[in-house]
């Protein structure tokens, strides 16, 4: 095609685009759009631990500061997480491009911390499974916030289609930490992070590799 | 072109375009259109290239209209758009590149990509550049720089080793570049 036909198809297409156009609906602030996503896991996550049932002791834990910072450090990477996810679907991220990199070191934290635990403390041998508690738990804590995340950042246009799912990934992931944490009995730092954070970040990688079809726009 | 004067009205045509105005988005896609010609041409090879990626990017707008906000400048945005949209094209075209290729005995691909007579001053210039070169070193650059070998095999047929080809076919360039001034 040579570059004249080329340019009257430019042209063509402008006039196509524009006879096209319907008003948009303008993507609402990622702030108002994250308070949407917490209230809704945050409800959620509340409604099936109390069915669920909390560890039984719980209130023992609630007094152990480093319990507490393990706490606050999964509620870090999942609000940093959800943060930068929302900033994400917005193409130049509103000039924020810095967000990514918070999750990404809670994130490491978490992943060092366990790293050590399992290499130093238990000789390289991986934590038990509790496959009736830990993958049910998982699974049963992730999957309404991950739909509802999903689904919020499928309605924006993102140009990170690798890193969207991975910052949904750790949105979702310290939330589902979180709960497991009060109502799972083990407090084994190796098993905590394989078994109730890595599978999150897992299923975050895989829809980061299929990124290019799933965000695809 | 300079479009530093363009910020506010295209944001104005933007926010118009939002809500339906199809006059207003036609204006905002004609008068972006130079300019992302412009940022998407660097690091494109040719002008066919730039247009497809152009057109892209057009489509892009359209279908990400509602994600620009009024609060937020408009070419960060569009800045995004084009980026994303120039590496998508880059890395379909080398993933297709296989399916691409073109035998250099079709007379139709010689006549638009190899044998433009437009050029032709021009490498008589380099060929006459070329002879004034020492022998050794016109092979060298010749072999690796216009006959395509590697440079693995250019030495191994010049008997220099691979970084004393490499070095001398840079400086090589450098004196051409000298000569055809």
């Amino acid at each position: 095609m040579n570059r004249g036909s080329q340019k009257q198809n430019t042209d063509q297409l402008i006039e196509a685009l524009a006879t096209k156009l319907a008003p948009v609906r303008v993507l609402p602030h990622p702030l108002w759009r994250l308070l949407r996503w917490a209230f809704v896991a945050l409800c959620y996550i509340a409604l099936v631990v109390y069915f669920v049932g909390f560890r039984p002791d719980l209130t023992v834990k609630l007094q152990n500061p480093f319990f507490l910072f393990e706490l606050a450090m999964a509620a870090a990477m999942s609000l940093s997480g959800a943060f930068a996810g929302f900033w994400l679907c917005v193409p130049d991220m509103r000039g924020q491009e810095w967000m990514i990199v918070p999750p990404l070191v809670l994130f490491s934290v978490f992943m060092v911390r366990a790293g050590l635990h399992i290499v130093l403390d238990d000789g390289m041998v991986m934590p038990d499974h509790l496959w009736s508690h830990c993958t049910t738990g998982a699974v049963l804590f992730g999957v309404v916030p991950a739909s509802a995340i999903f689904y919020l950042s499928i309605r924006g246009r993102t140009t990170h289609i690798h890193m969207l799912p991975m910052m949904n990934a750790f949105a979702v992931g310290g939330l589902g930490y979180i709960a497991l944490r009060i109502v799972c009995t083990s407090d084994d730092i190796g098993h905590d992070f394989v078994y109730h954070m890595l599978p999150y970040v897992a299923f975050g990688v895989l829809l980061s590799l299929s990124g290019r079809y799933i965000y695809r726009w | 072109m300079d479009f530093s004067g363009d910020e506010d009205i295209w944001k104005d045509l933007a926010v118009r375009a939002q809500s339906g105005d199809a006059r207003a988005f036609t204006e905002l896609l004609r008068s972006i259109t130079p300019y992302v010609r412009g940022v998407a041409g660097r690091g494109l090879a040719n002008a066919e290239w730039v247009e497809d990626v152009t057109q892209d990017v057009l489509v892009s707008v359209y279908k990400s209209l509602g994600t620009y906000s009024s609060d937020r400048p408009f070419k960060p945005w569009l800045g995004a758009i084009i980026s994303f949209r120039r590496t998508d094209f880059l890395r379909r075209y080398y993933k297709d590149r296989a399916h691409k290729q073109t035998s250099l005995d079709s007379p139709e691909f010689i006549e638009k990509h190899v044998t433009d007579s437009r050029f032709s001053g021009e490498w008589k210039d380099i060929e006459a550049a070329l002879d004034t070169l020492p022998e050794k070193q016109r092979k060298v650059f010749v072999m690796l720089k216009i006959e395509g070998y590697s440079a693995k095999e250019v030495a191994k047929a010049t008997g220099m080793s691979i970084p004393a080809v490499k070095v001398s076919a840079h400086r090589t360039l450098g004196k051409l570049k000298g000569l055809l001034k």
